[in-house]
């Protein structure tokens, strides 16, 4: 794996005490040339941080296994090239480490810094550099130690709230068209509602917005429309102060007061009673409110989102939602689909939620089985990502192998149709698959055969004829 | 046409999103005409993206780069030349040659899952 380079062997420090013996022996010795190679490369293959030397031009001279594992590049592929070309770190351009350590002559220990992986993901690690040169004191270049934090750091965002795009995981078409509108939503302050089922990350995308905007370092303050009670919401939304009624005793500042210059989020805007849409309403429309017992009005300077998993034009149109106030919340209108729907970005969401969960259990699991990855594939997931998180995490109390397998998915993942673990004939997989298109077809369509025919391609009959078939329904619903 | 290329002296930045220096080139007939070089003090990534979408760039050369940022560049209809490394004015030379297509440049499989850049400097392609 090594290249053989020179700044492998040991470096004679005359200040430096003994530092290598061998096993068995009371004092240092002097070892053979041969067998260095295997001594250093045993030793550097077996520790779990980064390491890799440069020689003066920058250029990779070695590169260990936890190198490889945390970049994502062979050592093959790294070593010849400098090191910038591998490791595509923030500090590249405006505090390389290594530079730092060669010009200064001095060891610089647990810089924070970011780096790219190959597959395009940005891995959080600490630096730590020194100097290396040959025994008469002639600079041969550089070894540089790093750590993957990633696990500590995603630890910290769980831990903290404090989500950010790289939560965010997919890349189907539709997220792709939200990912293209977070650099002008993020700039403006414009009001944005965000829709979808529930479980397929709201919050996260209200977040999202909130931490791309200038007002990422001001508070972010949520509001459950749904939990307040009427009577409460005003007070809740524009406090109080002292006297305003009997148990007043003393100011208590509101949501949006506690959200002055960050982000207040709606949540399940649809739930809002109509006597409290025209206060929120009015907040809306001019910025302004007034504390319950306050005759001072005060300026809301937030940033509102609100989220449903409702659509909220057809409330309009039933009359259950203000049609003003929904015009006045829809300025930017993102609308996530149901995870059945956007199936290209489960393989990510798995890998997502293993290093998550990897992290949390403190587990080394690799991943998901190809068969075990079928099933999910296959699944409706009514539940969405929620659900596929749930699933992810079962897997993870019951697998105790470096693969979670069909056997460690809830039992409803495994129906009597398919045996757990036994591969099906390919024959059953497409039909199981065409029985689920035309399920969740139906189910769009609201039980309209016409329209759920027309979404499929295929004419009435043919669907009617597959139905009877599978032994579906007009009033089917997604299988779980 | 207009193309863009973080660029660190002479080479292409490390970094898309770290860059602070991105040169846009307007290439006529396959000749570059004009040049203007953009300084950038933010640390935003995003900065970035709006620059190429308001510059009107068509296409970016550029080192590594997040997906996520590289979808976000795609779907504003920007060809994405990415994991590119070298100097630039060989990578320009090859780019005018049509000798650099996106996808061309990018990742091959590694050990483990892990995959690595398939170029390795201009002109220089590594076998996987």
């Amino acid at each position: 794996m090594f290249c053989g380079c020179n700044v492998l062997q040991p470096v004679q420090q005359p200040r430096s005490r003994a530092a290598w013996r061998n096993p068995g022996s009371q004092g240092p010795v002097a070892m053979q040339p041969e067998r260095d190679q295997a001594f250093f490369e045993t030793i550097l293959s077996s520790i779990a941080d980064g390491v890799f030397t440069v020689d003066r031009d920058w250029r990779i001279t070695s590169f260990n296994r936890a190198a490889e594992r945390i970049t994502g590049v062979p050592a093959e592929q790294a070593i010849g090239r400098r090191c910038s070309d591998v490791f595509h770190a923030d500090i590249c351009e405006r505090g390389c480490a290594l530079r730092q350590t060669l010009e200064t002559n001095r060891n610089l220990i647990e810089v924070p810094a970011r780096i790219l992986s190959s597959p395009g993901r940005s891995v959080p690690i600490s630096v730590s550099t020194a100097v290396l040169r040959d025994g008469s004191g002639t600079l041969l270049g550089a070894v540089e130690t790093f750590r993957d934090l990633s696990a500590i750091e995603r630890l910290r965002r769980e831990i903290d709230h404090q989500y950010t795009f790289e939560d965010i995981v997919g890349r189907s078409r539709a997220f792709r068209r939200i990912f293209a509108l977070l650099p002008d939503i993020a700039e403006s302050d414009a009001t944005v509602l965000i829709e979808g089922p529930s479980g397929s990350g709201k919050e996260l995308l209200a977040r999202a917005v909130h931490n791309l905007s200038p007002r990422r370092h001001r508070p972010y303050v949520v509001v459950n429309c749904g939990a307040l009670p009427t009577a409460l919401f005003e007070s809740e939304l524009f406090g109080y102060v002292q006297g305003a009624f009997t148990d007043a005793k003393r100011d208590k500042p509101g949501r949006i007061t506690l959200a002055e210059g960050g982000t207040i989020v709606f949540d399940e805007v649809a739930d809002l009673p109509p006597a409290t849409q025209v206060k929120l309403l009015r907040v809306l429309q001019e910025r302004e409110y007034e504390p319950l017992g306050s005759v001072k009005t005060a300026h809301a300077n937030v940033r509102v989102v609100a989220s449903t998993n409702r659509r909220l034009a057809d409330l309009v149109s039933e009359g259950r939602f203000r049609d003003d106030l929904y015009f006045r919340l829809s300025v930017v209108r993102l609308t996530i689909p149901p995870l059945r729907e956007r199936r290209e970005d489960i393989p990510y969401l798995v890998e997502h939620f293993v290093q998550r969960f990897n992290a949390k259990r403190g587990k080394q699991i690799a991943g998901l089985t190809p068969a075990a990855m079928e099933v999910l594939m296959r699944h409706a997931f009514p539940g969405n990502v929620r659900e596929l998180e749930n699933v992810i995490e079962y897997g993870f109390v019951l697998c105790h192998n470096r693969l979670i397998d069909v056997s460690h998915l809830p039992e409803e993942l495994q129906p009597a149709r398919h045996e757990a673990g036994e591969p099906q004939p390919a024959a059953s997989r497409l039909q199981w698959a065409e029985a689920d298109a035309i399920r969740a077809a139906i189910a769009r369509a609201d039980g309209a055969l016409g329209k759920a025919a027309e979404e499929l391609g295929i004419n009435r009959t043919t669907l009617w004829r597959k139905m009877k078939r599978y032994g579906l329904t007009a009033a089917e619903r997604p299988q779980h | 046409m207009k193309l863009a290329i973080p660029r660190f002296g002479e080479e292409v930045a490390p970094c898309f999103e770290y860059s602070a220096t991105i040169a846009i080139f307007i290439v006529e007939r396959r000749r570059i005409v004009d040049q203007i070089d953009f300084s950038l003090q933010s640390r935003e990534a995003l900065d970035r993206v709006r620059l190429l979408r308001d510059q009107g760039v068509d296409t970016l050369i550029c080192g590594g780069v997040q997906a996520f940022f590289e979808d976000m560049l795609v779907e504003h209809g920007i060809t994405v030349i990415s994991w590119v490394s070298g100097n630039v004015d060989e990578l320009l030379r090859r780019f005018l040659r049509g000798q650099l297509k996106p996808g061309k440049e990018r990742l091959s499989e590694g050990p483990g899952g892990a995959v690595a850049a398939k170029t390795v400097g201009a002109g220089e392609t590594r076998e996987s």
